[in-house]
């Protein structure tokens, strides 16, 4: 019993210790300048087709990088540096100061922002909707997914719309939580082994253009949310002057060029 | 400040959401660890007395099983099934359809063959440990081989085995995880569900950590014992 | 199926997974050394029970054993930096490879001592007791009459380990660092062509994992000690 204790224990003061590096360390307090710009880390995705993904070379790519990027030109005082790894070390990083901004497509919601401070303004629409196999024709919209078995994914917003949904619904969606890949993913919709799942209308189609002509989307959208970037809670400053850059772009419609061509389409505002 | 470790959210919400799965978690790991032992001592004896071209065969299969990544393993039992199940169940006149089997008892396989191979090297390895003198002796005296094997051999072997044994069966427990791909939810992935709508994944991660160690504790311990007990037959 | 998996696609990307073996490579070969070495330290420690070091290696064999590899790598990634930069010390601009290196030796050696510690004690313990008895120190007996023996009976459960390291591999990719199994996910990310990725994967670490085998049966079976 008293090895537990002492493990438990050992566990508990780890933990302690990386905690204590969010509210210990100082941020470097000089104003940057343009003659002096301030590195700024960004953290960013490395698995995620079109928004951050990694070429053939191994250098960060997409839509992420490419409207930061412009950012940055906007802000010459602030020099960027991209860091890919996974959604879950993103807001670990961030939060240990490893890297000072998330750029994972996070969408936001009052918990999250109990923990992080979301940038105001929004720089992706992110469009979910069903997705059955082609053939399926009784589910067409959200209602008729009760009793139906959902396939969401821990990192993209899916599952916690379809919470949201079953908190008020007395829990009729099925969700079926997995890390299945894209291929898994469909032969499973083909099989039956589930009803449906969730995405963008875009990577359907490319989805259908790689694997045959096997799904398509329902109803109108789930959901329609927003993405913002990610600071830390003291990182005010950080969060108004990129504030403020991608208002700019919005207004000059350089954001919905980017989102263009990156994107395939005009993915910057909820209408 | 809103960076400070949630305690509070790991113990009420992902401790009770990794326990939950705790279940599911042994379930993937003992089952495929007796049947990986069972087949495991079969595949060892057969390898240890080098029985003509069985041997060689299974060698290569356990080099591939061990080789090959469970998760490529596990994708392709997953897709085999789906595709053939089919057929197979209207031959034989059934009435489930394999989007009715449980994925559960998809992974039980693909882990059972993981298991086999792993474990059937842990007891190899343990046979080989026993002096050969000790079989020579087993023979001279006029025991048959497999008389030999039970009274002499095993009882030495066992000692030798259990520490890999241990090890593996902690392997399954942390390795079950990997269901998830083929969305079976288990222990750890049942504490990072929780985290998905506050961004809390470093506690969901606590949460499981805490309950696999004391999972892996109870198992060294029991290890342990059974090591003493059987190492007493050796005089130590 | 055939839209599932295109085997022509599995050549094609072999030539892209094998430009990162190097790091898969280098990943499992310093654990590999890391963890024999230390992981005999340790395993030497547990067997002479050295009096509050034996506790300590124990929690710590108990902790990298039973804990998932990946809270391991936060521990290391977050964890140390935070600990030392109380202390003053600033490694927070370490290239991240150092962490996950140092993350699988500390894994690996908890492992090897496991095995290590098995196999030393396999070993009769009337060898030692015939090699003092001959005036071997305690030091010449370990190298000469126990150590080989024990190296005997661990090579299998050491190879298995090694092979095992190269699936852990993929863990890395999680901070970024990308090995074979991450270039897969790479990929599948690009085509989302991530089946055939894993069967060319595959296929790099069955021929790995061979020779691994290979060399440790040569080495087993062209030791002298095998006679017994």
């Amino acid at each position: 019993m008293k090895k537990i204790k002492l493990i438990k224990l050992f566990t508990l003061g780890l933990v302690a210790a990386i905690s204590l590096t969010a509210c210990g360390t100082t941020t470097s307090s000089s104003e940057p300048t343009k003659d002096k710009p301030k590195t700024i880390v960004i953290g960013t995705g490395n698995a995620f087709k079109p928004y951050c993904y990694l070429d053939a070379k191994g250098k960060p790519v997409g839509y992420e990088e490419n409207v930061l990027k412009e950012v940055n030109r906007r802000l010459p005082q602030y020099k960027f540096q991209f860091q890919s790894m996974d959604f879950t070390n993103v807001l670990l990083s961030l939060q240990s100061e490893k890297v000072d901004i998330g750029a994972h497509q996070f969408e936001k919601n009052p918990e999250r922002e109990q923990k992080f401070l979301f940038s105001k303004e929004s720089y992706t629409t992110f469009i979910l909707r069903i997705t059955v196999s082609k053939n399926k024709t009784d589910i067409n919209s959200i209602d008729d997914l009760k009793g139906k078995k959902v396939q969401v994914s821990k990192g993209s917003n899916d599952a916690y719309v379809l919470e949201q949904y079953n908190k008020t619904h007395g829990n009729a969606i099925n969700l079926v939580y997995s890390s299945a890949d894209i291929s898994t993913t469909i032969k499973s919709i083909e099989a039956g082994n589930i009803d449906a799942f969730i995405s963008i209308k875009r990577l359907v189609d490319q989805y259908n253009k790689t694997f045959g002509d096997k799904l398509k989307t329902v109803g109108t959208p789930i959901s329609s949310s927003n993405t913002y970037y990610l600071y830390r809670k003291s990182d005010t400053k950080l969060q108004e002057d990129i504030d403020k850059a991608l208002k700019d772009m919005k207004a000059d419609g350089t954001l919905a060029k980017i989102s263009i061509q990156t994107l395939g389409g005009d993915y910057t505002h909820n209408d | 400040m809103g960076n400070q470790f949630d305690i509070n959210f790991m113990v009420t919400i992902a401790l009770k959401a990794a326990i939950r799965y705790v279940p599911i978690t042994l379930e993937l790991a003992l089952i495929p660890f007796v049947i990986g032992t069972i087949l495991g001592t079969i595949i060892a004896l057969v390898r240890l007395y080098n029985i003509k071209y069985i041997s060689k065969i299974l060698q290569v299969i356990v080099v591939i099983i061990k080789g090959v990544p469970v998760v490529l393993q596990l994708l392709i039992v997953y897709f085999a099934v789906l595709q053939c199940f089919d057929s197979v169940a209207k031959t034989l006149h059934l009435s489930i359809r394999a989007k009715n089997i449980n994925s559960v008892y998809i992974g039980l396989v693909a882990l059972s063959f993981f298991a086999t191979a792993y474990i059937s090297e842990a007891i190899r390895g343990a046979l080989t440990a026993v002096k050969k003198g000790q079989y020579e002796a087993g023979y001279s005296v006029g025991l048959t081989k497999v008389q030999t094997l039970r009274q002499i051999i095993l009882p030495q072997a066992i000692p030798v085995a259990m520490p890999m044994l241990c090890s593996n069966l902690i392997g399954l427990i942390k390795g079950s995880s990997l269901v998830f791909m083929i969305s079976v939810t288990d222990l750890l992935n049942g504490a990072l569900i929780t985290a998905n709508s506050n961004y809390k994944f470093l506690e969901a991660y606590v949460a499981a950590a805490i309950v696999y160690w004391i999972l892996c504790i109870v198992i060294e311990k029991i290890s342990y014992v059974l090591e003493r007990k059987f190492y007493s037959f050796n005089g130590r | 199926m055939a839209q599932y998996f295109d085997g022509k696609l599995v050549f094609e990307y072999l030539p892209e997974l094998l430009s990162r073996i190097h790091i898969t490579l280098l990943l499992v070969f310093t654990a590999t050394v890391f963890g024999m070495i230390f992981g005999s330290v340790l395993a030497l420690i547990r067997i002479h029970k050295i009096l509050i070091l034996n506790q300590l290696v124990a929690i710590y064999i108990s902790f990298v054993r039973g804990t998932p590899i990946i809270v391991q790598m936060f521990i290391v990634y977050y964890g140390f930096p935070a600990i030392l930069m109380n202390l003053g010390i600033d490694i927070n601009r370490w290239d991240k490879l150092i962490f996950v290196i140092i993350t699988y030796g500390l894994n690996t050696s908890a492992f090897m001592s496991e095995i290590i510690r098995s196999a030393i004690t396999s070993v009769s313990i009337g060898q030692s007791e015939a090699s003092y008895s001959v005036g071997l120190t305690k030091i010449q007996t370990f190298y000469r009459i126990i150590g080989p023996q024990a190296l005997k009976t661990a090579l299998p459960s050491i190879s298995t380990t090694i092979v095992g390291l190269l699936q852990d591999s993929a863990i890395a990719f999680s901070l970024g660092i990308v090995d074979v199994m991450g270039e897969v996910q790479v990929l599948g990310a690009r085509t989302y062509h991530t089946i055939e990725g894993y069967v060319a994967a595959g296929i790099i670490f069955f021929v790995l994992g061979a020779i691994v085998e290979k060399v440790s049966g040569c080495i087993e079976k062209n030791t002298l000690f095998s006679k017994l």
